[in-house]
């Protein structure tokens, strides 16, 4: 007879890996927020598809116990960079949410990622330069040396990410390769 | 003159609600509301802000901007004191903006240092008999290797910004 627990989670994970799922999703939750400041809500999710690939709102649901409006939030959010796709169950109605492996998951976020860094970075820069060229008439505001700074450093920041994406396609196109 | 004032002061307002647009966008990516996003942003521009600045600033309802600070308190990106000269509380990043760009490289590699750690946990986990066959237990085996490659794309990656790239040297080593 299988346990109750069991029967009703989703494709019959057995409650022993069951368990060890829910502390792979406990680990994407604390560390995501720990060293990237992400949002719960969102590694819990996220977790999810890393483990079971392909999820319904409702499996969501289920294995979470968030309601429909914060998964489907997350679900959009998702869609939206490019880590998972959205389909629809042949013969229903229902959507379901797909997220490919690792390397096809980042050669599908990693051109507009890159897109939106640089056309940031070129905007920060453009705008640093602008401070700078008119600091004698803004020097006396309240708050200029603090903006100048904020856009320097954010500057900086953009540009980091953005080489580090570029890096980072480069090695998941040699994975791909393998 | 006071046009001249004026006008510079506007402009700078204007800078900043774009510069708060576009940490909003970047805070997407890591999944966070654009409220949270807001806050972050007025942290990152500000350094240190009170409750009421930022409810001014972002026309948010104090409890909103209260339950947010509570909330970015508990993920420990940001920390209350007490204004000494007065009776405010102060909310500050952790990590202050100015010294972002040296903690991200080693945050990185503790991240992926733990969780090499974890997945070599799991994977001992799987092999004990009662556990190895049971149902679900090759999923587990597939998201072990599926980090695997994550891992090893992004700290290779790193590595190789940090030996390739001098200006991102210069940026670990900026304090």
């Amino acid at each position: 007879m299988i346990a109750k627990s069991a029967r009703d989670d989703l494709k019959g994970f057995d409650p022993k890996i069951r368990q060890i799922e829910k502390e792979i999703v406990t680990f994407f939750k604390e560390k995501g927020a720990e060293f990237g400041g992400k949002d719960p809500i969102f590694m819990t999710i996220l977790a999810y598809f890393y483990v079971r690939e392909r999820l319904t709102q409702q499996d969501l649901q289920d294995l979470s116990g968030f309601s429909a409006g914060t998964i489907s939030k997350v679900l959009r959010q998702l869609v939206e960079i490019n880590v998972i796709t959205k389909g629809i169950i042949p013969r229903t109605h229902k959507h379901l949410y797909t997220m490919d492996q690792p390397s096809v998951v980042f050669s599908h976020f990693f051109l507009p990622a890159t897109k939106i860094l640089s056309k940031y970075e070129d905007e920060l820069k453009r705008t640093k330069a602008h401070l700078i060229a008119h600091a004698s008439e803004m020097r006396r505001i309240r708050g200029f040396s603090g903006m100048l700074t904020a856009v320097t450093l954010l500057q900086r920041s953009v540009h980091l990410m953005s080489t580090m994406i570029a890096e980072m396609k480069k090695e998941a196109e040699k994975q791909m390769e393998k | 003159m006071r046009y001249e004032h004026l006008n510079a002061e506007m402009e700078l307002k204007a800078i900043e609600k774009r510069l708060v647009e576009i940490i909003v966008n970047l805070g997407y990516f890591k999944g966070r509301s654009r409220r949270t996003s807001e806050i972050v942003a007025y942290l990152y521009i500000h350094n240190k802000v009170t409750q009421k600045m930022l409810r001014k600033a972002t026309g948010y309802s104090l409890g909103t901007v209260s339950n947010t600070l509570k909330e970015l308190r508990q993920l420990g990106l940001i920390r209350e004191s007490r204004d000494p000269e007065g009776r405010e509380r102060v909310y500050d990043l952790v990590v202050p903006p100015s010294q972002q760009l040296a903690y991200y490289p080693v945050a990185m590699n503790r991240y992926f240092g733990e969780w090499n750690e974890f997945l070599e946990q799991l994977k001992n986990k799987l092999r004990k008999n009662h556990v190895a066959k049971k149902k679900g237990a090759e999923e587990i085996r597939r998201f072990i290797n599926k980090m695997r490659v994550v891992i090893s794309i992004t700290t290779d990656a790193m590595a190789r910004l940090q030996f390739t790239k001098p200006e991102i040297q210069q940026e670990v080593a900026y304090k």
